[in-house]
């Protein structure tokens, strides 16, 4: 009897240590996190003691690949880091999961993420003030565009690795079936060749509508197109609910409405031919060409009073941790955002290089060369808008987009649906 | 003597420490979120009062959600047992390769969520590219576009719901079918019942506590479980036609970062299943 008692004791002791050990471990954490290194001296490297840094990332296998590789040679070069490198989400999703890891304590040291997190991400006091630590000749080598993406309230707390900009795609053969010769550079040319491009299972042009980001983003080159802007010039509401905003959202809708453009579509209704254009970055781009092998123009967005494009760009956020895991932390993001290892990663993963380095170097250089879809994007690059790093931009954006699919569907005119954007856009920057 | 009154609470401490941690904090740590406003990422929370609960009644995506989280519950109870009820009845008249056929229609019980609501989308792919399509196409039947049809896309979300439920059901019918006393159906028989009416009159009536339990068991799987599948299928689009409470208030917490409102719409949630419960409990404690 009593030995039973003791082995129920020791069981009970046993499965309570299980239980308790993620708890004790994860609220010890957050102190030993708060003692920040936001100073913009440069540290003594402690001898040689080994760095361990985690970076949670978002790539596809096989750009996860290359991604190995370069860090391979990165800890080849620094002997005594290591950086652990993790695919954990894509997306949006991966905002979830840090979510979750900050409230635990347990943030990786290194995020790879969209500058729209920045708000949210920063309202944890985790972050670190990459705009005070990154040094001069850093921030001169990135374009000053893209690294103001990750800019809110005046700080820098990220760091460009990748962009991206939207462009027309469009299925040469189609075009040429309907005797087009060439792309649409205006609203009108796009309405006309997209009624042109339209016959039975097949649509003119891809405009997504169903409630999420790529809807809003599409809607929104539109908006910068008519000289619209998303937020007012001082930032505290929506700036569209004029003639901009609503000319955009009707003739949006518009092409749809009229069937033109499809409102449901298959996994991906380019490759299906179920449309003729899309709006797309330059991966979707390289898919087409080099996966599928498809006859694929590329080109600008057609314009109206001005040409643009959205500016996508993603970026490396930092958590703060100890000083050494920082100071290792933000010379690997130097290394892989700078100069040849910029360019290849660039290359062989189908983004666009962020920084002046890498997009001179030789080897991008002759990389363009080959491949004229790539300098289109370059091109577009330039007309490129990027969207307010702020912590209301997720929720307005939901409205956005959840607007645009009810005004297709006829729930509400054109002129309803701003005013509905309007009224939640109040109660969100209350 | 002492030792012996130890041993009960020994043996009961692990499930109820564990039940404490893992159950009762997180569900009173979530019950105070109900009254702040808060991201999730924040350190501060700011303290609001009731308008969490408030805001519930004005918002209308939460009365939509409500609205088609019923609708849902609607169709999908009254269908799932009234088919695994009747089935049932016929797999126990000894059908030949009847525990082939049972396992056969436990099947989709078993299989993830998320790969059905992957394998149904594709089913359900518009136009030409859905199976669904193309089967009904053979029969001259006009094509849809189901998960994106706004007036369709929640009965498409019914049908695979009744089809995931129907397995689990008759486990549960069968075994109450095979509790009742055959001598009843022999002396029914003598007094000349036909099929129908012994059905009627001596399976329903002495079924009627499985009934129940099936019941209560599918409404509360319909109003707190089905999130798995419209996540992967619709997204709670078009329109918002599809959109549940669970799924709304997930959009809410993780979408929008509303940490607090999301938990007032769960505690919302949890008042309504607990209140179904109890109406449901006393019906079947009247019988």
């Amino acid at each position: 009897m009593k030995k039973r008692v003791l082995a129920l004791l020791l069981a009970s002791i046993m499965i309570l240590a299980l239980g308790l050990s993620g708890c004790t471990s994860t609220a010890s954490e957050p102190a030993a996190a708060e003692p920040a290194a936001e100073t913009s001296e440069p540290v003594a490297e402690p001898a040689q003691e080994p760095v361990e840094v985690s970076f949670w990332h978002g790539y596809t296998p096989e750009k996860t690949e290359v991604l190995d590789e370069l860090i391979a040679r990165y800890e080849a070069e620094n002997q005594n880091v290591t950086i652990n490198a993790r695919f954990v989400a894509s997306g949006e999703e991966m905002l979830q999961k840090v979510q979750a890891a900050l409230l635990s304590g347990e943030e990786p040291n290194m995020l790879w993420g969209y500058p729209t997190w920045t708000g949210v991400l920063e309202s944890s006091g985790k972050l670190v003030n990459l705009g005070q630590v990154m040094d001069s000749e850093w921030k001169a080598d990135l374009p000053e565009g893209i690294l103001n993406a990750g800019a809110f309230k005046g700080d820098i707390y990220s760091v460009p690795i990748e962009a991206g900009t939207l462009y027309l795609i469009y299925n040469k053969d189609m075009f040429a079936e309907a005797g087009i010769e060439n792309p649409p550079t205006t609203w009108n040319e796009l309405y006309e060749d997209a009624k042109l491009l339209t016959k039975g299972e097949q649509y003119g042009v891809w405009l997504p509508i169903a409630p999420n980001e790529r809807t809003t983003w599409t809607w929104e080159t539109f908006l910068w197109q008519n000289k619209g802007e998303i937020l007012n010039s001082d930032g505290t509401n929506i700036g569209f609910n004029n003639v901009a905003g609503l000319e955009a959202l009707e003739f949006y809708t518009k092409v749809i409405q009229d069937g033109y453009a499809p409102t449901s579509v298959g996994q991906d209704p380019f490759i299906d031919e179920q449309v003729a254009m899309v709006y797309a970055t330059q991966g979707a781009a390289n898919a087409y060409i080099n996966k599928f092998e498809m006859n694929v123009g590329v080109a600008m967005l057609p314009g109206k009073e001005k040409l643009a494009t959205g500016l996508g760009s993603n970026h490396y956020f930092m958590f703060k941790s100890d000083e050494a895991v920082e100071k290792a932390t933000l010379d690997f993001m130097k290394w892989m955002t700078s100069g040849d290892n910029h360019a290849e990663w660039a290359i062989r993963t189908g983004y666009l290089p962020v920084s002046d380095s890498a997009r001179t170097s030789e080897r991008y250089q002759s990389f363009g060369a080959e491949n004229s879809h790539m300098i289109e994007a370059a091109k577009a690059l330039t007309y490129g808008v990027a969207r307010p790093p702020i912590e209301e931009y997720p929720k307005v954006s939901n409205v956005i987009s959840a607007t645009i699919e009810k005004i297709v569907y006829g729930e509400m005119t054109v002129e309803e649906g701003m005013e509905k954007i309007q009224k939640e856009a109040d109660s969100i920057f209350k | 003597m002492k030792k012996n009154k130890l041993t009960p609470y020994l043996l009961i401490a692990p499930t109820f420490v564990l039940f404490t941690i893992f159950f009762l904090f997180p569900l009173f740590y979530s019950f105070s979120l109900t009254f702040v406003e808060w991201n999730g990422f924040a350190i501060d929370k700011t303290f609001v009062g009731v308008s969490n609960y408030l805001r519930l009644f004005k918002d209308e995506d939460f009365i939509n959600a409500l609205k088609n989280t019923i609708t849902y519950a609607l169709w999908t109870v009254p269908l799932s047992v009234s088919i695994s009820l009747v089935l049932s009845y016929i797999l126990d008249e000894k059908v030949k390769g009847f525990q082939a056929l049972k396992g056969i229609f436990f099947l989709p019980h078993i299989v993830s969520l998320v790969a059905v609501g992957v394998v149904w989308s594709w089913i359900y792919l518009p136009d030409k590219y859905g199976l669904l399509n193309v089967i009904l196409a053979f029969f001259g039947i006009e094509i849809h576009q189901w998960l994106h049809d706004p007036d369709l896309a929640l009965i498409s979300l019914v049908i695979i719901g009744v089809w995931k439920s129907i397995g689990y059901n008759m486990v549960i019918f069968i075994a109450g079918l095979v509790a009742i006393p055959k001598s009843l159906y022999e002396a029914a028989e003598i007094d000349g019942a036909q099929g129908l009416q012994r059905f009627v009159y001596i399976t329903l009536p002495m079924l009627k506590p499985t009934i129940f339990f099936v019941m209560v068991s599918s409404t509360i799987y319909s109003l707190f479980q089905i999130f798995d599948i419209v996540k992967v299928t619709t997204n709670g689009g078009p329109i918002g036609r599809t959109e549940m409470l669970v799924t709304y208030l997930y959009k809410v917490g993780f979408t929008n970062y509303e940490m607090g409102y999301a938990s007032a719409i769960a505690f919302v949630l949890f008042a309504i299943t607990v209140l179904i419960t109890i109406v449901q409990k006393k019906f079947i404690e009247e019988k």
